[in-house]
């Protein structure tokens, strides 16, 4: 599976490059910011005078290698480049997961608990609303609120002008309020998204003949939901898990850009808009491993779960 | 039949039982006001075809109709603590008080054994869990013999190497076994066993129903055995309730049952019982069985029934009492 | 039908929508402000009598603006599922038709399309195309049918299996007919809920895309490009830039979610029973 994934993403990332009418460097003469140097090393990295699955072949010999080039804009190496956004991408996206987590369980349990009762149709509508709700544009009003209007919170960046010379814990109180707006915003769909799944998937365990069964046994019910219920309807959230993931890092290019977060999807668009191809494509590349990284631990996940699997 | 350890003192009664499940439309009933009386080590059978209530009677024994799926609509169910020598009207007493009587006093073991674990916790902690939930403090030691005993008396051994398996891993014999013992773990006095075989191969159900026969009397246990199979029951129980549309149309002791059955319904399912060497078709009863809620007035049975007339398509039968036994027919007062 | 209007969540999502086509057709005609006129002297304005959603920075009427948007973005959502109709019904009818081979490949084409971040593929697409609202309705279009494909070949899988149909290959039916007769119009339910959940994301990526510059290029006006300008001021305060235009996507993705939610509820038992 992971192979063949990984195979396919390289090839249209490749294909989508050349999809330019032209060549890429047609397209890059007439841009003031590439000087003709970055061309020749261009044309000579592509070989692209080449017919196209040599081109690609070749192209794919130097991934394997982690060789993505140079990028065009400062003739840095693309994963030197990418190595220092990364660390980035991965808090925010860490504190993402940890809220929505966090948030949709006991959303999830509340809502499932108490099934059809006003609560749950409460939150049911919270939750429709979570999903309809364009993200971008509540992250900027909540930016225009909290960090202009109200001034509480700063709306751009990861750290602050003076951070150099702040002590250990205010530095990381000046990451953490930068952290709030982009996590916040982010997190909206995916809670919405996870804590109605998480709700069907333990009304789904709760029908069960087992849970009935331990209710026979004098179990009380917040044994059955804590224990029975929560960690078999749990089991299905881990391939969720598995799917968030691209949704995820897609989502980062757009919020890293709207905060200026410092990380690998604001280093996407910046690339995307100067044309900046190695570093797209290396990207590229990056974002389908870590994808396929998120869904191998997934599985990995599911089996240490599920007993029924694990002994397959 | 009653040749195990009985008293005639009373351990459980419900009378006039009634519970419906909810559909889009309307209420759908499920029991129609059933009586039922067990004494003390004795064995009732419970038999009919499915949607005559069967199922639902042992459900609302101890509560267990989901709130979302139907309502338990009237009735009482009063059982006889030991102990206290108290009686406990199980259909109106608060949840917690309630949940000592699951498990501790009374007992299930359901049709499918694999649905009656959860699939991803191990044997040990079904029953660790089970034992908790009435034994606030124990010992781990304790607990342990205790499982090993059960498990023993159920044929199931090694006990360590059994309680540290999934229930996926056991065949449904197997399981089924352990589901007994699991039942039996809090020593309590009522075994309900909703069609405890009907999901097992023929000669594993042999198997069961020994190891059934075997704890009732080495735990002194009063058993309601639920199936679809006369033939099953005749093996186990002392008296027999004959359910039909959510309604008890015959009961009594199994063996007058069995030799003279009184109601036309009774008659069918015994005529309808395949016996071993004998030539002949099966005969089957006519008709289909109603859909629970599409009971008309008078009697269920009459659009099937080979004797019934005007007054059966009229008129609700009410029950004709002779000693023990009881039906209710028109035809046969 | 009958229940499909006793649906209030069906119901009111199509009032939404058409509300939002009754503007974008005859807003203009309504509201006789011109969206590209500027009028620097009047720029960034607050909303009052005379610009009743505010001005932008060039003076422009944001509420002209607004109601032009509404014919980009409603083009955009049902153009690019049009194309992603086009390509996802056929594909999941023949993998789960024909199976083996076919299948295989389609499959795992959708696999790796369904492990790609959406948003990066058009992101680069467009970026290599070129921005413009006829790229941007194309490529939201071919990255969107991996998700209905799945469902088409679910559903085409389980009818295949029954009976009518196995006894139709037997008597030797062609195969294209059974395909067309008997399971294309069992797939319709399911196709008709995620075209519906279709339209409403890729009004919203259109608008992403919009917004980062990538989609309808100003003075050309979009619910995205005017969030642009209220990203831009946003130390001025301009909040009309971003409430109006975040409403307007807004209560069209709700209202194409509530179509979908609501058709899901009528038309698939699986999911009703829950409810």
């Amino acid at each position: 599976m992971m192979i063949p994934v990984l195979f396919g993403i390289t090839l249209i990332t490749f294909f989508v490059m050349h999809l330019t009418p032209g060549s890429p460097v047609d397209g890059l003469m007439m841009s003031p910011e590439v000087d003709a140097g970055a061309i020749l090393r261009l044309r000579e990295t592509y070989g692209l005078d080449r017919p196209l699955h040599i081109q690609y072949f070749s192209w794919l010999s130097r991934v394997a290698t982690l060789n993505f080039g140079s990028s065009f804009r400062d003739g840095r190496k693309v994963t030197l480049k990418i190595a220092e956004r990364l660390p980035a991408t991965i808090l925010l996206n860490v504190v993402y997961l940890f809220l929505i987590f966090a948030l949709a369980i006991p959303i999830g349990i509340i809502s499932a608990v108490k099934h059809n009762k006003a609560i749950d149709k409460i939150l049911a509508v919270c939750v429709f609303a979570g999903y309809s709700v364009p993200a971008f544009v509540v992250a900027l009003i909540l930016m225009m609120y909290f960090g202009v209007e109200l001034g509480w919170l700063p709306v751009s960046g990861m750290v602050s002008i003076n951070y150099e010379f702040l002590p250990f814990w205010s530095k990381v109180a000046d990451i953490a309020s930068h952290l709030v707006l982009p996590a916040v915003s982010t997190a909206i769909g995916g809670l919405a998204f996870l804590s109605r799944y998480l709700r069907s998937s333990m009304l789904e365990v709760i029908k069960q003949d087992y849970i009935k069964a331990a209710r026979a046994r004098g179990i009380p019910e917040k044994s059955l939901v804590l224990v029975h219920t929560l960690r078999n309807a749990f089991i299905p959230m881990i391939t969720v898990f598995g799917l968030l993931l691209p949704a995820l890092i897609g989502g980062s290019v757009v919020f890293e850009t709207i905060f200026s977060w410092p990380g690998m999807g604001r280093l996407a668009y910046e690339a995307i808009m100067a044309r900046d191809y190695p570093v797209v494509m290396g990207i590229g590349v990056v974002m389908a491993v870590l994808t396929l990284i998120g869904n191998f631990l997934a599985d990995i996940g599911y089996a240490a779960a599920d007993p029924r699997i694990r002994y397959e | 039949m009653s040749k195990y350890c009985m008293s005639s003192g009373y351990i459980l009664e419900a009378e006039k039982v009634s519970a419906e499940y909810f559909s889009s439309e309307k209420d759908i009933p499920a029991l129609r006001g059933v009586d039922i009386s067990l004494r003390e080590g004795e064995c009732i059978g419970i038999a009919g075809e499915s949607g005559s209530g069967k199922s639902t009677l042992a459900l609302t024994l101890l509560q267990l109709i989901d709130e979302d799926e139907g309502r338990i609509s009237g009735g009482n169910i009063v059982f006889h603590e030991k102990a206290s020598g108290e009686k406990i009207n199980i259909s109106s007493i608060n949840k917690s008080r309630l949940r000592k009587v699951r498990g501790k006093e009374i007992s299930l073991i359901t049709q499918d054994p694999y649905t009656s674990f959860n699939p991803v916790i191990k044997l040990y902690r079904h029953f660790r869990e089970a034992y908790r939930v009435h034994n606030k403090v124990f010992k781990e030691r304790d607990l342990k013999d205790k499982v090993s005993e059960l498990l023993d008396s159920v044929n199931l051994r090694p006990a360590e190497k059994i309680l540290n398996s999934y229930p996926h891993q056991f065949s449904g014999g197997m399981l089924q076994r352990a589901s007994m013992a699991l039942a039996l773990l809090n020593g309590p006095r009522i075994l309900i066993a909703d069609e405890p075989t009907s999901s097992l191969d023929v000669t594993i159900q042999k198997k069961v129903m020994e190891t059934l026969k075997d704890l009732r009397c080495r735990y002194n246990l009063s058993i309601i055995f639920i199936s679809h199979d006369l033939n099953l029951i005749s093996e186990i129980a002392d008296r027999i309730y004959i359910l039909y549309a959510g309604k008890t149309v015959e009961s009594g002791p199994a063996s007058e049952i069995f030799k003279n059955p009184r109601h036309p319904y009774t008659e069918a399912l015994l005529k309808s019982l395949p016996k071993l060497g004998a030539r002949g078709s099966i005969i089957s009863i006519p008709g289909r069985a109603p859909q629970p809620g599409a009971v008309k007035e008078g009697c269920s049975f009459a659009p099937r029934c080979s004797y019934a007339d005007k007054k059966c398509f009229k008129k609700e039968p009410p029950p004709v009492l002779s000693g023990e036994r009881a039906w209710a027919c028109f035809k046969r007062q | 039908m009958n229940n499909l209007l006793k649906n209030k969540m069906v119901l009111s999502g199509l009032l939404i929508v058409f509300f939002f086509i009754f503007i974008s057709i005859l807003g203009p005609h309504i509201y006789r402000h011109s969206p590209v006129e500027q009028n620097i002297s009047h720029r960034l304005q607050a909303p009052s009598a005379r610009y009743i959603m505010g001005t932008d920075d060039l003076g422009r009427d944001v509420l002209a603006r607004v109601i032009a948007g509404s014919r980009i973005s409603l083009s955009v959502g049902f153009v690019s599922v049009g194309i992603a109709l086009l390509i996802g019904v056929p594909l999941g009818l023949i993998a789960g038709f024909y199976g083996k081979g076919a299948d295989r490949v389609i499959m795992r084409i959708v696999d790796i399309m369904l492990c790609f971040p959406t948003i990066f593929l058009i992101l680069m697409v467009i970026a290599f195309l070129g921005p413009s609202i006829y790229n941007v309705m194309i490529v939201i279009g071919l990255t969107s049918w991996p998700g209905l494909t799945r469902y088409v070949r679910a559903e085409t899988l389980s009818v295949r299996r029954r009976e009518y149909i196995q006894a139709a290959e037997i008597m030797g039916i062609k195969k294209a007919r059974i395909l067309f007769i008997h399971i294309l119009p069992n797939t319709i339910a399911p196709v008709i809920i995620s075209a519906a959940l279709g339209v409403g994301s890729a009004i919203l990526a259109e608008s992403i895309l919009s917004f980062l510059g990538l989609g309808v290029q100003p003075p050309h006006p979009s619910w995205g490009n005017i969030l642009t300008l209220g990203k831009e001021y946003i130390s001025h305060n301009t909040w009309w830039l971003l409430v109006f235009p975040g409403t307007a996507i807004l209560m069209t993705v709700v209202a194409f979610n509530l179509i979908g939610e609501g058709l899901r509820d009528v038309l698939d038992p699986r999911q009703r029973k829950e409810r």
